[in-house]
């Protein structure tokens, strides 16, 4: 792997100009919609609604980031793990000699220069609205803000690596948004609430990335450690990029 | 581009199969084929529908592994050294592939990205070389199958290959376009460049190749230059004389003669057991029953004729 071919996967994915469109949106966009919202009530009724920032906005605007936001993780990441794939050019591009799995590698880091600064900028955007429009709420520590912020792009890439791992190894990205969209908006929040699981939802990525959560207000239910927290996410990205990468390597391409 | 070149890889046939075997389950793709390309030339890889060629140049290109046998890419042994030899191969496997979102020039980057720095220095050569620097900027997506063609080609052309391996290449391209790629083919192999073309079209092969394999049912049938493949066989001649039925009752006779057909001009005769020493007496028996005979020559028989004698499936054949 080098970094012409980094730089090729990041071109393979700006040059989708819908998509990149719609990330943005799901992304920037949806953390100044949110504010916009809240400032809009809070202007036409003061008494009834706050002022929009404060520390309380920026975990909801983590909480857009990550779960609205996830569905541009999503997007992006399958795109980078089957694009090849699907247009045929995989097959051109393991002619030329060049290793499956440097082929497959150079996806990640393709991936993640084209989702993160999305995703930092939606977070500096709500960083400047927690302040500007915070009026006379508490407002967020630069410590909090730099922890907010590393966890971000770790759940952002998690988030990522599974979508990209995930398309290459199912092989079709419609079916690997379908089910990644489901899991990530429907079926982990589920697996979540069932009390009956105990301890087995720490297996969950969500549970892991809530435990991780700077605020920590949202509780979970049951016990879980920082370090599991960290071991489910760091696992679950490993496994299913390994498993990816395995099945890229004995492609018939 | 280079025009004139060293080869960087060791001398000798620049593809060598033996006994390669590619099996899916039980069905044999590819039949123990033993295959030797001869460095410089045009090699026609001749074969109906289905005959297996497309996987024999799969497996060679490790797109998909062998089940048996042995393979050399441009003299050095793959899979153990494919990254070596593929780094100065160009291919095309059936219809060329690219991100229709992308310009052809973006599509070629992304190619040469993957290969060595040089490759990325030959984009705009390649694009001039094969008339496509003025559509360079467009989207891939509004090119004609024609375009599309002579962009694969721009493609292998990045890694100033020694062999180009061209499945079906002529597909998709207009009688102006197959004109123009069969000169394009000679101009490669003056380079001294090779080029293995994959095809099912008798036609092109006897025109721009050199030499030529002969496969089907997964299996490398006959090999060598063209005239040799289309003169190989049973001893065939072309009669031409008077009364062509009385002719035709006497040869049927005749224990030298296997088989006997009508043609144009008169009759072509395949001798049994490809006895040569047989003629002068057929002709002797022709005279005797008063037929005059005007001329007797060899057959003169093409790559087509000889193809449909060696291959099965001779109603698939274009």
């Amino acid at each position: 792997m080098n970094g012409r071919m980094i730089a090729a996967e990041v071109l393979k994915l700006v040059r989708r100009r819908g998509q990149m469109i719609w990330a943005v949106i799901l992304t920037v966009v949806a953390v100044v919609v949110a504010y916009g919202i809240a400032w809009g009530y809070h202007l036409s009724n003061a008494g009834k609604y706050g002022p929009a920032g404060g520390s309380h906005s920026l975990e909801g605007s983590l909480w857009i980031i990550t779960t609205i936001g996830g569905v541009a993780a999503v997007l992006i990441g399958t795109t980078a793990g089957i694009g090849d794939q699907s247009a045929g050019v995989f097959r051109e591009l393991v002619v030329t000699g060049r290793s499956r799995i440097a082929l497959f590698a150079a996806r990640i880091p393709g991936a993640l220069i084209v989702l993160l600064p999305m995703v930092l900028l939606a977070f500096a955007v709500a960083v400047v609205c927690t302040f500007a429009l915070a009026g006379d709420l508490r407002t967020p520590s630069a410590s909090l803000i730099a922890k907010d912020a590393v966890w971000l792009i770790a759940v952002m890439t998690a988030q990522l690596l599974l979508a990209l791992g995930f398309s290459a190894v199912v092989g079709s990205r419609a079916t690997a948004v379908g089910v990644l969209l489901g899991w990530q908006l429907a079926l982990s929040p589920l697996l979540l609430s069932i009390d009956q699981l105990g301890p087995v939802r720490q297996l969950v990525p969500r549970a892991a990335a809530l435990r991780l959560e700077p605020f920590s207000n949202e509780p979970l239910g049951f016990a879980m450690t920082a370090g599991a927290a960290v071991a489910v996410l760091t696992v679950w990205t490993v496994v299913m990029l390994a498993v990816a990468a395995r099945r890229t390597l004995r492609l018939e391409a | 581009m280079d025009a004139t070149r060293t080869s960087h890889t060791p001398a000798g046939p620049v593809i060598r199969t033996s006994g390669l075997t590619k099996k899916f389950g039980d069905r044999i793709a590819v039949n123990a084929a033993t295959l030797e390309v001869p460095r410089g030339c045009a090699f026609g890889f001749l074969g109906p529908n289905g005959a297996g060629k497309t996987t024999l140049i799969r497996t060679l290109l490790g797109l998909t592994p062998a089940s048996a046998g042995a393979m050399e890419l441009l003299g050095l042994p793959v899979p153990e050294r494919r990254a070596e030899a593929l780094a100065r191969v160009g291919a095309i496997v059936e219809e060329p592939s690219f991100h229709g979102h992308l310009t052809g020039r973006e599509n070629l980057w992304i190619a040469a990205a993957v290969r060595d720095t040089a490759a990325v220095e030959r984009i705009d050569a390649s694009l001039g070389r094969m008339g496509l620097l003025d559509r360079a900027d467009d989207r891939v997506a509004t090119y004609s199958m024609g375009m599309r063609q002579r962009l694969g080609i721009a493609r292998c052309l990045l890694a100033d290959p020694e062999l180009l391996i061209l499945d079906e290449p002529t597909n998709g391209l207009d009688p102006g376009g197959i004109l123009e790629f069969r000169g394009f083919v000679r101009d490669l192999v003056g380079e001294g460049r090779t080029v293995f073309l994959s095809s099912h079209l008798l036609d092109e092969v006897e025109k721009i190749c050199d030499a030529a394999a002969i496969v089907d049912g997964g299996r490398v049938l006959m090999q060598g230059t063209i005239s040799e493949i289309a003169a190989d066989g049973n001893l065939v001649v072309d009669l031409e004389c008077g009364d062509r039925e009385a002719a035709k009752r006497v040869l049927v006779a005749s224990p030298a003669i296997a088989t006997v057909a009508r043609t144009d001009e008169g009759l072509r005769l395949t001798i049994a057991r490809d006895d040569r020493e047989a003629i002068p007496g057929v002709t002797r028996t022709l005279v005797h029953a008063g037929i005059d005979i005007y001329r007797i020559s060899p057959a003169r028989r093409t790559l087509e004729e000889r193809f449909l004698e060696l291959t099965t499936t001779r109603g698939a054949v274009a």
